[in-house]
């Protein structure tokens, strides 16, 4: 831990015009296993601070993974210094209106995952039981856990986070005349161990599928109406929407969304939303305040079809004069805190998934999702789906191999004519922006897209 | 500092142990629209120890080395089960230091000095939403039981940036530039102005009405293509797995004559150029593919061993890892009439073990009587392993696309389709 009381007097002796500090530490354990055989077990521990000094209008930011006096007043003077270098003019940000807040939040599984013992968690991954016969050639499954603290002071708040996680990543790979499949699945909570209890029916479809895709025949590119799975829909919802409405990415002019707020893009049946609270703090990318000490709120980008806020940190919201929408988050202490999502869904709507289907005469179901990239300065987008199954006629005719969804996203939104009335399981995913990563997610519905580039 | 660690692992009852340090000093800048939007400093240490009984192997990692991190190593250890193979880790050797890996520190001054020297002029709905340059400079350390202590200093200069020009169809292009050294700033001035010049190549984009037979991919391009659909299968851990597509190909003639590979840990400059792994072994320059021959895979100490071969110097401290990827340059090519492919997105998706690919570009020109036509976005597909054998042509210049250098190359049987 650090000496609060040290770092207050330090910084405020300099009569800075705002600032704070996010010290962190964190212990993880990670195994991986390769065909029931051992590959990996570790843990590791890690601390870091960053400092982040206002001056005017100039934000300065240092960080050290040193946490001892020296290095705390090494780390305030590297700040402060760049604070005075970015400072242009008379220009100051007003950072009177941020509200004072001293909380502790905790979001913990039934045992501490730090004092299970690793071998408890090998064995519960030897367990999962499968045969390497037949064209199944290789499964892994990779455990991650992770008990993150954090701690938050400025000159008006004082919160202290504790968050556990585990991850838990598996994949198959069939191989059967000179053709492969691989088939992944992935289950990530907020809490501990026991969340995981579900994940051999995974395992066990995904060596299923890996040997039905194999045998089946390569999907057509083209036009066509399709379903998304949920988690296909979270990762468009995500990766194409959410990113171009993080209002970093309209202030720099990189987002295909500058200038449409309370524009159409969309059926009124469409609303899109950025929720850390999704679950009761149980999403993957949940959080009760963000890194800059806001309270997590839920925040609709599309209601009813229009696009109804972007994404904010407090920069972001005085710059744009608009609400705070607490969306700044960093990767750990030793990074700036960034614009980001949490958890990122489309609204529920009215349709069953087999009306969905039955609306179809040749199309595709996509399934899952298999990586994806965007643009959001203009928009454009690729993603390949896990599994993918032809539809004519309203009905799933079988597997094809291969597929993907690409093309525009404004152009996307408009072609969305259904939404399913349920939720999909969360969708976790490690997200990647200026070189950080942290969790997001999101519990989504399928949808029917008219017109669709398969790719 | 060394005195205490040898002090350490003398008490530590492990049968191995190797200890790797970090310690790295980063700054960053960033521009927005051209203007100072942030400037960050961060120092952060990292230890990872790792140790051996008998045939079990534990890892722990932490900011600071003690011997309580040791203790933890080897409670994982215990936890652990038999590696297939462990045959010790290597003993002493002298590493022969590589030119031009450290420029020094710098101060912020010098660094935002730097950094103001990628504003360019834009003209009317030319914008550059982000122009970043980062500045680094990294100790490593490798010790272990059997004696080996070896350091070495590096630095890591990056700048990347993102021009849009903003047509009823707006193009946007990005592209980086990495090097050891922090170039002077006329010449990271012409970077920023390469980067726009190249965006507004691309302007008013046309769909492309005849399928072209050759497809040229230029460097950004191509090296994602390898990294993800072709290099895992030059893995020794990979070949030893059965897990390469060239396993059972060594002394075989699979590529095109054009096509020779390297991988290089001594190349002067290089980016990922050091004198020793990250067991300690001494880097070197091993010829993977001479001449389209597959010749050699790369090794850590204990692949090597358990293949009967000497380890190439490619240990990560945790695996095995590429040092500098060089490809051969060429006679040049033969523009005219084909498709040049700047950049792809989506290679994440290709099939590493089949070396298929399928992905869309991201600038695309067609060359079409000397001029340079900006094509819409296509999707393109094949194998690795078959275009490498089809090779037209191979560019006369060398560029570095983070450790891969490389000239752009000519292909026929690259699969073309509108999207």
């Amino acid at each position: 831990m650090i000496d609060i009381d040290f770092l207050r007097r330090e910084i405020e002796k300099l009569r800075v015009d705002y600032w704070d500090c996010r010290y962190s530490e964190t212990h993880h354990s990670g195994i991986t296993l390769w065909n029931k055989e051992l590959k990996q077990i570790g843990e590791g521990d890690s601390s870091g601070i960053g400092i982040r000094i206002l001056n005017g209008n100039g934000w300065g930011f240092a960080a050290s993974t040193r946490t001892d006096k020296k290095s705390l007043r090494e780390i305030i003077k590297q700040s402060y210094r760049i604070s005075m270098l970015l400072k242009k003019g008379n220009e100051k940000i007003n950072m009177n209106n941020i509200k004072s807040v001293k909380t502790k939040k905790q979001i913990r599984g039934k045992r501490d995952i730090r004092k299970m013992d690793l071998e408890d968690k090998k064995d519960f991954l030897l367990e999962q039981s499968y045969e390497l016969k037949g064209s199944i050639k290789s499964v892994y499954l990779r455990y991650l856990d992770r008990r993150e603290r954090k701690m938050f002071i400025s000159p008006l708040s004082e919160i202290y986070q504790e968050t556990d996680s585990v991850f838990l990543t598996g994949g198959v790979s069939a191989f059967e005349s000179g053709k492969s499949e691989e088939k992944v699945f992935r289950v990530a909570k907020l809490g501990g161990f026991e969340n995981l209890k579900q994940i051999q029916g995974k395992l066990d479809n995904a060596i299923l599928n890996s040997k039905k895709f194999l045998r089946a025949t390569s999907i057509k590119g083209g036009k066509y109406d399709v379903v998304l799975s949920g988690e296909l829909t979270g990762l468009f919802v995500h990766e194409a929407l959410g990113h171009a409405s993080e209002a970093d990415a309209v202030l720099k002019g990189a987002s295909c969304l500058k200038g449409l707020l309370g524009k159409k893009l969309a059926g009124s049946s469409v609303s899109i939303l950025d929720d850390p609270t999704q679950d009761n703090f149980k999403g993957w990318g949940s959080y009760y305040y963000d890194d800059e000490g806001i309270k997590a709120r839920k925040n609709y980008i599309i209601k009813k079809g229009i696009l109804n806020s972007h994404l904010h940190s407090i920069e972001t919201s005085k710059k744009l004069g608009m609400p705070l929408t607490g969306n700044a988050r960093a990767e750990n202490s030793l990074h700036r805190p960034i614009v980001r999502m949490s958890n990122t869904y489309v609204e529920k709507g009215c349709e069953s998934f087999e009306e969905m289907v039955e609306r179809i005469k040749e199309g595709y179901f996509l399934k899952g999702f298999k990586g994806g990239e965007t643009n959001p300065a203009d928009g454009g987008f690729q993603f390949g789906a896990a599994d993918a199954y032809y539809i004519r006629r309203g009905r799933i005719v079988g597997p094809v191999r291969g597929g993907g969804i690409g093309g525009n996203t404004l152009e996307l939104l408009k072609r969305i004519m259904l939404i399913e009335n349920k939720y999909s399981e969360d969708s976790p995913g490690f997200c990647g922006k200026d070189g950080q990563s942290v969790y997001t997610g999101g519990r989504n519905p399928a949808v029917l897209v008219k017109g669709a580039t398969i790719v | 500092m060394t005195k205490d660690v040898f002090q350490i692992l003398k008490r530590c009852s492990a049968d191995f142990v190797q200890i790797n340090f970090s310690n790295v000093h980063s700054s960053k800048v960033l521009f927005e629209q051209q203007k100072l939007k942030d400037f960050s400093k961060v120092f952060s240490s990292h230890v990872s120890a790792s140790v051996w009984i008998g045939k079990k192997h534990g890892v722990a990692v932490a900011n600071v080395f003690s011997e309580k991190l040791l203790k933890k190593a080897i409670k994982i250890a215990k936890a652990s089960e038999d590696l297939e193979f462990f045959y010790g880790l290597p003993q002493p050797k002298k590493a022969l230091p590589i030119k031009g890996l450290y420029d020094g520190e710098k101060t912020e001054e010098e660094i935002l000095n730097s950094a103001e020297s990628m504003i360019i002029d834009l003209k009317k709905k030319e914008t550059m939403p982000e122009a970043v340059l980062e500045y680094s400079t990294f100790d490593h350390r490798v010790v272990n039981s059997l004696g080996v202590d070896l350091t070495e200093k590096e630095s890591l200069f990056n700048v990347s940036a993102e021009c849009l020009i903003k047509d009823k169809t707006p193009v946007s292009h990005t592209d980086s530039y990495s090097s050891r050294k922090i170039p002077p700033n006329s010449e990271i001035n012409c970077f920023s102005a390469r980067v726009l010049e190249e965006t507004r190549e691309l302007r008013n984009p046309l769909r492309l009405t005849k399928i072209p037979e050759t497809v040229i991919l230029e460097q950004r391009a191509l090296s994602q293509l390898l990294d993800s659909a072709f290099l895992s299968n030059l893995n020794g851990l990979n070949v030893l797995k059965k897990r390469s597509i060239f396993a059972d190909k060594l002394g075989e003639k699979l590529f095109s004559e054009d096509f020779s590979l390297k991988d290089s840990g001594i190349l002067e400059g290089g980016i990922e150029s050091r004198s020793f792994d990250g067991e300690g072994v001494p880097c070197q320059e091993n010829s993977l593919i001479e001449k389209g021959v597959l010749k050699k895979f790369i090794y850590d100490y204990n692949t090597a061993k358990h293949l009967h071969k000497n380890s190439t110097g490619n240990s990560t401290g945790r695996g095995i890892g590429f040092n500098n990827i060089l490809i051969s340059k060429g006679r040049g090519i033969e523009e005219d009439g084909a498709l040049v492919i700047k950049d792809v997105i989506g290679a994440h998706t290709c099939n590493e073990i089949t070396t298929s690919f399928s992905v869309k570009s991201l600038g695309a020109l067609l060359i079409d009587k000397g001029e340079r036509k900006p094509i819409k976005d296509v999707m393109i597909n094949g194998k690795m392993v078959e275009i490498l054998n089809n090779i037209t042509g191979v560019g006369k210049d060398i560029r570095n696309v983070g450790n891969i250098y490389l000239p752009k190359i000519a292909f026929k049987g690259i699969r073309v389709n509108n999207l």
